[in-house]
């Protein structure tokens, strides 16, 4: 049962770490690329 | 400069609407995970205790084994992405060795912290390095850790991309060693399973179990390769909105 827990806590946390990873860094290119994208229309306007 | 914009305004837009297919495949797949794990543990019966060392422990291939078929996924979609960029310099298939690679890393490492774990219940010992399946494993994996570090460490340039496509192309060649190791060269690595049920004495429980597995990591992988195509994209597409910012200020 050890082994069991050890190995599928591995897996969780590997899963978790990179669903947490790839969710975060959406999240900021998002907020950048709106911003970039603000930043731009708002030199066009000009 | 406002076609441009426009054009941008539409690529995003699609952006956003693989996104949330890739976000509602990942939640259908890590549901399907979720569920596999739990028939696996409370639904799928014990194994003969004449037959294996530790019968407990066989609970761990569960998810083992899917996470090994979507690490070879993970490579098949590395070579597509190598020679993409080798043939045409394709940032499609540039996106392609990134995603490959991330997903490759991942589904290996849970591979290669799972396989001693189980090996030192069943085996008595957590690695042979006798068997060649194990071996070309481990050099898999560590393929994959060498382009992601290579990726984040390396100038962004054409030089570094044929590099990592290369070494992506030899990466790819390990995948029908590694699966056909145990057909060829036997040591100590389980035979394919799913094939050898008769011989192998599975329960159909164990099978239904294994095979919802897969369709789960399947969906999962599909989700996870959408999620990670789209960040890549976006990226480059903010060095480009970048760039254009930095010569409007020079202008």
């Amino acid at each position: 049962m050890t082994e069991l827990a050890v190995a599928y806590l591995a897996f969780i946390g590997l899963i978790g770490a990179y669903v947490y990873r790839l969710l975060s860094r959406l999240a900021d290119v998002d907020s950048r690329l709106a911003a970039a994208e603000n930043t731009l229309s708002f030199d066009e306007n000009e | 400069m406002k076609t441009s914009i426009d054009d941008e305004g539409q690529s995003r837009r699609t952006m956003t609407s693989v996104r949330a297919t890739g976000a509602a495949l990942t939640a259908l797949g890590l549901t399907g995970a979720a569920t596999t794990l739990l028939l696996g543990l409370l639904w799928a019966p014990a194994v003969d205790p004449e037959a294996w060392n530790a019968p407990e422990a066989y609970r761990i291939l569960f998810w083992h084994v899917p996470f090994a078929w979507s690490s070879f996924l993970a490579f098949c979609v590395l070579f597509v992405g190598s020679v993409a960029w080798y043939s045409r310099r394709s940032e499609f298939g540039w996106r392609l060795i990134c995603t490959g690679s991330d997903l490759g890393l991942l589904f290996g490492l849970g591979v290669v912290i799972s396989g001693p774990i189980w090996g030192s219940a069943e085996w008595g010992v957590p690695w042979d390095w006798g068997d060649l399946r194990l071996n070309t494993y481990g050099l898999l994996t560590a393929v994959a850790l060498f382009l992601v570090l290579a990726r984040n460490s390396q100038p962004e340039g054409h030089d570094t991309r044929d590099t990592i496509a290369s070494v992506g192309l030899f990466g790819f060649a390990l995948v029908p060693i590694t699966a056909l190791a145990t057909t060829w060269y036997q040591e100590r690595h389980p035979g394919i399973i799913i094939v050898e049920s008769e011989e192998a004495g599975l329960a159909p429980e164990i099978l239904t179990v294994l095979m919802l597995g897969f369709a789960s990591f399947f969906v999962l992988f599909a989700g996870f390769a959408l999620l990670s195509d789209t960040l890549h994209q976006m990226e480059s597409r903010l060095s480009h909105l970048q760039r254009l910012i930095d010569k409007e200020a020079v202008h």
